[in-house]
């Protein structure tokens, strides 16, 4: 606990220095083509850009301690940090669970396939599908599952995302060709552990004894087989979590859903550093509790590891 | 009364048509106004806007949603002439006095009634120093406002300034009128998040990053207007993105076609295109400061290295008109049209200037830009047509827009490839730029011929009359020199669906200024 | 088992198995396909030509001209290059740094692997793409800045993974032999330790290689990336996506040769694991 605090402090200063270590800053952001030096000048001054780096990062330190992650100063004028937040994860929220449904139900199914009939053509084809969509970059599969579905049959929005709180249906609608993207090379990856950790499994000892005591095929399957493969395959659904936070956001970009990665991204843009600072922070928390979500479900799935 | 009601039968029949089009964009608002129809419209190319107050506003995108906000005292029509908006008619009883007189029963989005009083205040607001709005200087000219009465309000310039009406129309100018009580109430700040204005448009929801929502504004002075019932701006970063949410029917207006696109919307079923030569000036500024581009004849080698009709193709794919100087083809009455020698492409002549400059062949330089669309094009192309003439080593460098900016802005680089945007006065554009006191003369280009001519220009109030050859006169001083290489005036391109009726095109690009006589049938 | 006999036989387990063999075609088609092309294709990579502007695949053009009449058979096979160099260069730093890191953190235990570790998982939390691009805005973009954001997105994989496996083998005979003997703690890391975590360090590399080339591509697709003219596959990407309705043969075509490229790399990955680690081999046959 304590050493999640200490990498939540070491983080946030470790990012605020990296920022400021970037050329520009909000003023000349916010400010654009009209910016002339005298109100650059004023911008400065009203926002603090000139105190020493030291007062600004302990002033936002402060201030985040008490759980006020400050103003927008170059995004969007005003808008508390939190407020910016609060109107984008649920989208990235929304979109990553969809995605990630998605992939397990994709993935459980082929790597179940493809593990139970070893060898055989179910088993190349699920595969080399794997593999396959390993390869592709997902933000190219975006484009053309746009141009398929969009464009093409019609089914789906070309762009832009409902939000959840909305139109639910409209979010499931709209957030389809987004999570699809990111879900199918997931699907890739997930199914070839599964796959690898199932045949694995199979071999053990006490499956071994389970069909020698003559227990039937699918209740080994489900009890013995699955329940075991099931925690490297939760503990690689957990890795994923970084990726469908941040790493969508070309994904983001290509549907238009309103993301915290879009949002984090423009604020690194427009130099609005609390902003960035805010995201990373609720970056990191959501990173360690998805940690302790895995281990949870990873303890509860193996009894052995309670004690 | 009348109209009122024939608009609210027209809207509920239109609402069961856009019921009908496809969910993502737009599905929110519907649900949200009963009433009536709900225009989408797209901002394409950002994403970010920082502040909805007129006298705070400084990028594009804030500009593109205020002008459906707000109102000014003039504006320009769609030929760019100034014409009355909030005021009614103005007179000049000596040229250093501008006296207005106000329309009656103009209603704030509040419902309170717009007066001399808030013209008095939004004027007193722009030039407290403690505010801090980007125009302070250039309207510090404006040396007192006073209200004659609540419908009469008079300006005084501390000398004739031409301008000044351009100053105040409803384009990149924060002179629109805000309301005095409501700023008062809420305080600055909160006034960017949630402005009131007398425009078209009302704010009904800002989703920063994602979208703004409006309902229209029903006690608007223009009877009739708006046709819609609510509007709905997304903000589509890709441009590509926008039109093939167009093509889907998931909107019904994008402001900026890219240009790589317009030959094929011009064919497209179902969507009108239109085009006008656009607000702006793309060019190369370079630093005339630093070698190799502080020598006059490798600038005029460079210049005319480029065939401009070639390069126009190239980046952007023939949707621009070449240019040679900054003010845009849109303001007629101060736009030379007259070939200047540098500004043509001749490869002979080209070479000779080089022969004549300290520098020759494989002379090496670094071409800032960024990599929005088609600006990297720009550069790319221009680098390959002056390679290929001159036979020099000019190389591209990218860096985000606002380093490239503001390094631009420190003269701190060789050359830039930049633009200017819905700038929409003569004097903006070669005073502000070229004039030896021009805030934004980055390269302290000094050329005392100029600036006594751009000086004479403000003091001109005839200005199509007698100001317009002093502004051609400069362009040709300019040009002489070549402190930028200038390429294009690009066309301002805009895509409406056909069932959408009523769409004027402005060439200041007049996103917010153009939505309310849009109808959908 | 030594080392020596370990590299044997897994060169040649490597050749025979069939995935591995499957992407070595893959990449020896590739290869071949690159030299050929660069030998015989009458353009240049930054040939423009504005006289045929976004033509269809022709006999000409196989796969079709860009928005500035450039081959992009070309440009693929150029920018496939400049791909795999910046991702190669990208995982070899990467690689290096997490590694050394990884193995000292292992080896020496302690306040220094608590601490070291605690900055890789930092870095491991902090979103990729966003990562790359505060790097970008940093460094400028470009090609080098490329690469380095992709070692910076592998270090802590490369450092947790040579932590662990360092940790895991400190406790090996070999090892406390080495130790009883004198060596010195550098030699022993160099001589003893390495040779045995090479395997999955180097799989992890294999796989890297793919990834690297796809946050490459992302980068320079939103414009970040390498600088133009270059062509790389990113950049090409992003110039077929403006296109898109027009011109689909110019993404399309380009992302399938990116995907092809890496599921080359992906199957050679696979066969490199299959045969570095005899355990699973063992397992799945």
């Amino acid at each position: 606990m304590i050493g999640s605090f200490a990498m939540l402090v070491v983080g946030a200063a470790v990012v605020f220095l990296l920022l400021h270590a970037i050329p520009g800053d909000a003023a000349i952001a916010a400010l654009g083509d009209s910016a002339s030096p005298d109100v650059i000048a004023a911008f400065r001054a009203q926002h603090h850009l000139n105190d020493p780096l030291a007062v600004q990062f302990w002033s936002w330190a402060q201030a985040a301690l008490t759980g006020d992650l400050g103003q927008s100063i170059s995004l969007a004028g005003g808008f508390s940090t939190a407020a910016l937040i609060a109107g984008s994860l649920p989208n990235t929220l929304f979109v990553g669970a969809y995605a990630l449904i998605l992939a397990i139900a994709i993935s459980l199914a082929g790597g179940s396939i493809a593990a139970s009939r070893h060898g055989r053509i179910e088993d190349v084809l699920a595969t080399s599908g794997a593999i396959v969509t390993i390869s592709l970059p997902d933000f190219w599969l975006g484009y053309v599952l746009v141009l398929v579905f969009s464009l093409g049959f019609g089914w789906f929005p070309a762009y832009g995302f409902t939000r959840p709180g909305d139109s639910l249906a409209g979010a499931f609608h709209s957030g389809f060709l987004p999570a699809l993207a990111i879900a199918v090379p997931m699907a890739g990856i997930l199914s070839r552990m599964l796959r690898a950790t199932l045949l694995d499994t199979f071999r053990r000892a006490y499956v071994v004894s389970a069909h020698a005591m003559g227990f039937g095929r699918f209740f080994i399957f489900w009890h013995y087989v699955l329940r075991n493969a099931l925690i490297p395959y939760v503990t690689a659904i957990g890795l994923q979590a970084r990726y469908l936070l941040g790493g969508v956001v070309v994904i983001e970009r290509v549907f238009g859903v309103p993301g915290v990665g879009s949002v984090m991204v423009d604020a690194a843009f427009a130099r609005d550093y609390g902003v960035v600072q805010g995201c990373a922070v609720v970056f990191l928390l959501i990173v360690i509790a998805t940690n302790l979500l895995v281990d949870t479900i990873c303890r509860l799935l193996d009894p052995r590891r309670t004690a | 009364m009348s109209i009122s009601r024939r608009h609210l039968l027209t809207g509920i029949a239109g609402a069961v048509a856009t019921n009908a089009a496809p969910a993502g964009l737009g599905q929110y608002a519907y649900a949200a106004v009963a009433n009536g129809q709900t225009l989408r419209a797209a901002l394409t190319g950002f994403s970010v806007m920082n502040t909805l107050d007129p006298g705070k506003a400084a990028v594009n995108p804030e500009f593109f949603i205020i002008w459906g906000m707000f109102n000014t005292l003039v504006k320009f029509d769609a030929g760019m002439k100034v014409v009355g908006d909030l005021a009614e008619s103005w007179t000049n009883p000596d040229p250093t006095t501008w006296e207005f007189r106000l329309r009656k029963g103009v209603r704030f989005h509040d419902g309170s009634e717009m007066t001399a009083d808030d013209v008095v205040f939004t004027f007193e607001r722009i030039a407290d120093e403690k505010f801090g709005s980007p125009v302070r200087k250039r309207m510090a000219t404006v040396t007192q406002v006073v209200a004659l009465d609540p419908y009469t309000v008079r300006l005084k310039t501390d000398q004739p300034f031409a301008p000044l009406l351009s100053a105040l129309t409803n384009t990149r100018t924060s002179t629109q009128i805000v309301c005095k009580k409501a700023v008062l109430a809420m305080g600055n700040e909160q006034y960017g998040r949630t402005p009131i204005g007398t425009g078209p448009w009302k704010l009904k929801e800002w989703r920063p990053n994602e979208r703004l929502i409006f309902v229209a504004h029903t006690e608007y002075f223009e009877s009739g207007l708006p046709r819609c019932g609510a509007l709905e701006v997304p903000l589509i970063k890709d441009d590509a993105s926008a039109i093939n949410a167009l093509a889907a029917g998931g909107l019904e207006f994008v402001n900026a076609v890219p240009y790589g696109e317009s030959d094929r919307l011009q064919h497209m079923q179902g969507v009108t295109f239109s085009s006008v030569p656009g607000l702006n000036a793309r060019f190369m500024a370079l630093n005339i400061q630093r070698p190799p581009f502080d020598d006059v004849h490798f600038r005029r080698a460079v210049s005319m290295s480029i065939n401009r009709e070639a390069f126009v193709q190239a980046a952007v794919f023939g949707q621009a008109l070449p240019s040679q100087g900054y003010i845009p083809k849109a303001i007629g009455w101060a736009y030379d049209d007259t070939p200047h020698e540098y500004a043509q492409f001749n490869p002979v002549r080209a070479k000779e200037e080089l022969a004549k400059s300290k520098y020759g062949a494989g002379t090496e330089a670094v071409i800032t830009g960024f990599p929005d669309a088609w600006w990297t094009r720009m550069i790319e192309v221009f680098v390959d047509m002056s390679n290929n003439v001159l036979g020099v080593k000019f190389r591209v460098e990218l860096q985000d827009a606002r380093t490239a900016y503001s390094r631009w802005t420190q003269n701190d680089g060789q050359a830039w490839s930049m633009g200017w945007i819905a700038l929409c006065d003569p004097d903006e554009y070669l005073f502000d730029c070229f004039h030896s006191t021009g805030w934004r003369n980055f390269s302290k280009y000094n050329n005392p011929a100029l600036d006594k001519l751009l000086e004479q220009a403000r003091q001109e109030l005839d200005r199509e009359a007698k100001g317009g050859p002093l502004y051609k006169q400069a362009e040709r001083l300019i040009a002489d020199d070549c402190p930028s290489v200038f390429l294009m005036n690009t066309f301002s391109n805009s895509a409406v669906l056909a069932k959408v009726k009523g769409f004027e095109h402005t060439p200041y690009d007049g996103f917010g200024a153009q939505l309310a006589p849009m109808s959908i049938s | 088992m030594t080392p020596g006999r370990a590299t044997g036989g897994m060169w040649y387990t490597f050749l025979t198995n069939r995935v591995a063999q499957a992407g070595g075609t893959i990449i020896v088609s590739t290869l071949m396909a690159i030299l050929l092309v660069r030998l015989l294709s009458p353009y240049g990579p930054n040939e423009k030509d504005y006289m045929s502007i976004l033509h269809m695949p022709s006999l000409a053009h196989p796969f079709g001209t860009d928005s500035f009449g450039q081959d992009v058979l070309t440009r693929v096979v150029y920018g496939a290059q400049v791909s795999l160099i910046i991702s190669f260069g990208g995982l070899i730093l990467g690689g290096l740094v997490g590694s050394v890191i990884g193995m000292a953190s292992g080896f020496w235990g302690g306040v220094l692997d608590a601490i070291t570790m605690r900055f890789i998982d930092l870095l491991y939390s902090f979103p990729t793409y966003v990562l790359a691009l505060c790097l970008m805005l940093l460094l400028g973009y470009g090609s080098r800045s490329v690469s380095l954001a992709i070692a910076l997105v592998y270090v802590p994989n490369f450092a947790r993974l040579a932590r662990s496996m360092t940790a895991a083998t400190r406790t090996e005979n070999y090892v406390t032999a080495a130790r009883l003997m004198g060596q010195s703690p550098t030699r022993i890391l160099l001589r003893e330790i390495l040779p045995n975590i090479a395997a999955p360090l180097l799989v992890q590399f294999s796989a890297g290689l793919g990834f690297g080339i796809i946050l490459e591509a992302g980068l320079s697709f939103v414009g970040l990336g390498v600088q133009p003219p270059t062509p790389s596959l990113g950049v090409m990407m992003a110039d077929g996506k403006d296109y898109f309705q027009k011109a689909p043969w110019v993404l399309t075509l380009t992302g399938v040769s990116v995907a092809w490229i890496i599921l080359g790399l992906n199957l050679l990955g696979d066969g490199l694991r299959d045969a570095l680690d005899p355990q699973l081999r063992r397992r799945l046959s």
